[in-house]
């Protein structure tokens, strides 16, 4: 590797696909790192299937107008960047819905309550500021992907334990409680489970939230010290 | 004067940029329009099947503006509107009794959904149409609050806390969480009720 190629995510080449898909997945997760997108994290996470749902319906979006918008860089002036994006962004939200009502019926009733609510997500805007209006279609489309794989991991992790500790099921199979589906031993102790259902209300967004970024610096800061070690 | 032709020459960029997007979007819901229409039709007669599931033709029948003032009067129930009332026919073009559609003020948007009523005045349950509630909380309305009118007699309903059930035939127990959604949707099938007692049923006034 030549001296001037600057180094990304995880020693990767700067900008290139793999760098930036694992630069949103990881160094830079808008949910866990960047905390962007805060809304729709604390809102539609009762569950590991909504978090799921939302996450796809919004990497769909955000790699596709991320390629658009870095198409654009060059002939949006700066002054009206803001208005110039909110249109693209919207353009294809509703674009996504109005396709997914007449071809993919069963999709938009799982996933139809989530779409308008793409429109204001923040990381789609912030990515379009901060990367695609700067960089090449390629790794602008990469970031988005990344970003978006990023942005559902966190949620659907966030949604799997508040389902588990809230209502004793995950991906809506119960899991603990007097209905689990394990057997045996283990699931004669599980079937004790008392499920906690604040943990599925608005306030237990906040806690499962607030242990998962501890999660995340713990790992991040445990990296940095090895790191620091090895210099 | 630089400064002013500049301006004008953003703006009409951001011109092109919005007509561009809206003639595609137009462009897009031509296409689709038909392709939806025809979802929707599909979503609508799956709906009035799942409440009548031994009906084969259902005919739009029209609703007697009057008495269905009087329900709503009666009752006192807010932002809840029949939408419409189709006879359910057997294969022989009997009556087997009415498919009677609601629109009711939830949380978030209107839910829309259908009543199975047969003649015998006894609920074959509803099917939802629309809804747009809190995933999660108010979402589980299809599962937690529609197989409870299942097999019911057609009578007012009131909702009670979740677990604290006493009388199955005239209760509904609320979605933890979601009080107003299940109210909404108790309130759609107490109309439904009160019209079909009143304006449907054998022996009412035709």
């Amino acid at each position: 590797m030549s001296k001037d190629i600057k180094k990304g995510a995880l020693g990767l080449e700067q900008d290139s696909p793999a760098e930036r898909f694992f630069n949103g997945l990881i160094a830079e997760n808008p949910t866990l790192v960047l905390m962007i997108g805060m809304c729709p994290t604390l809102a539609v996470t009762s569950s590991a299937t909504n978090g799921l749902g939302m996450g796809l319906a919004t990497t769909f979006v955000l790699a596709l107008s991320n390629a658009v918008i870095s198409a654009l860089r060059k002939i949006i002036p700066a002054t009206v960047r803001i208005p110039s994006f909110i249109v693209v962004i919207a353009s294809f939200v509703t674009l996504v819905q109005l396709l997914m009502q007449a071809y993919v019926p069963t999709l938009n009733k799982a996933l139809g309550v989530y779409i308008p609510l793409i429109v204001v997500n923040c990381i789609i805007f912030g990515r379009a500021e901060a990367y695609a209006s700067k960089h090449g279609i390629v790794p602008s489309f990469f970031d988005g992907v990344g970003m978006g794989i990023g942005f559902t991991c966190a949620i659907t992790v966030i949604g799997l334990f508040r389902e588990l500790i809230g209502a004793g099921t995950a991906f809506n199979v119960p899991v603990l409680g007097p209905d689990t589906v394990i057997t045996g031993i283990v699931g004669r102790y599980l079937s004790k489970y008392q499920s906690v259902s604040i943990f599925v209300q608005q306030a237990g967004a906040f806690f499962v939230l607030a242990f998962l970024i501890a999660a995340m610096n713990k790992m991040k800061s445990n990296v940095a010290k090895k790191e620091a070690e090895k210099q | 004067m630089r400064e002013f032709f500049g301006m004008i020459k953003n703006a009409f960029i951001l011109f092109i940029i919005t007509l561009v997007a809206g003639a595609l979007l137009g462009l897009v819901y031509q296409v689709t329009k038909d392709p939806i229409a025809y979802q929707d039709m599909l979503a609508q007669n799956k709906a009035n099947q799942s409440v009548f599931s031994d009906a084969i033709t259902f005919n739009d029948i029209r609703w007697d503006e009057d008495i269905l003032e009087d329900v709503y009067d009666e009752l006192a129930v807010k932002g809840v509107r029949l939408q419409g009332v189709k006879q359910a026919l057997d294969l022989n073009g009997d009556l087997l009794g009415y498919v009677i559609q609601m629109k009711t003020k939830g949380y978030g948007d209107s839910i829309i959904f259908t009543v199975g009523i047969t003649n015998g005045g006894k609920m074959n349950g509803i099917s939802i149409i629309s809804i747009a509630e809190t995933p999660g909380l108010g979402m589980n309305a299809e599962k937690i609050i529609a197989p409870q009118f299942a097999g019911k007699n057609a009578v007012q309903f009131s909702v009670v806390k979740s677990g604290q059930l006493s009388d199955s035939g005239s209760q509904i127990e609320a979605i933890s969480g979601a009080t107003i959604t299940s109210k909404a949707i108790t309130d759609g099938v107490d109309v439904a009720n009160a019209y079909f007692e009143k304006a449907l049923k054998k022996g009412a006034r035709q």
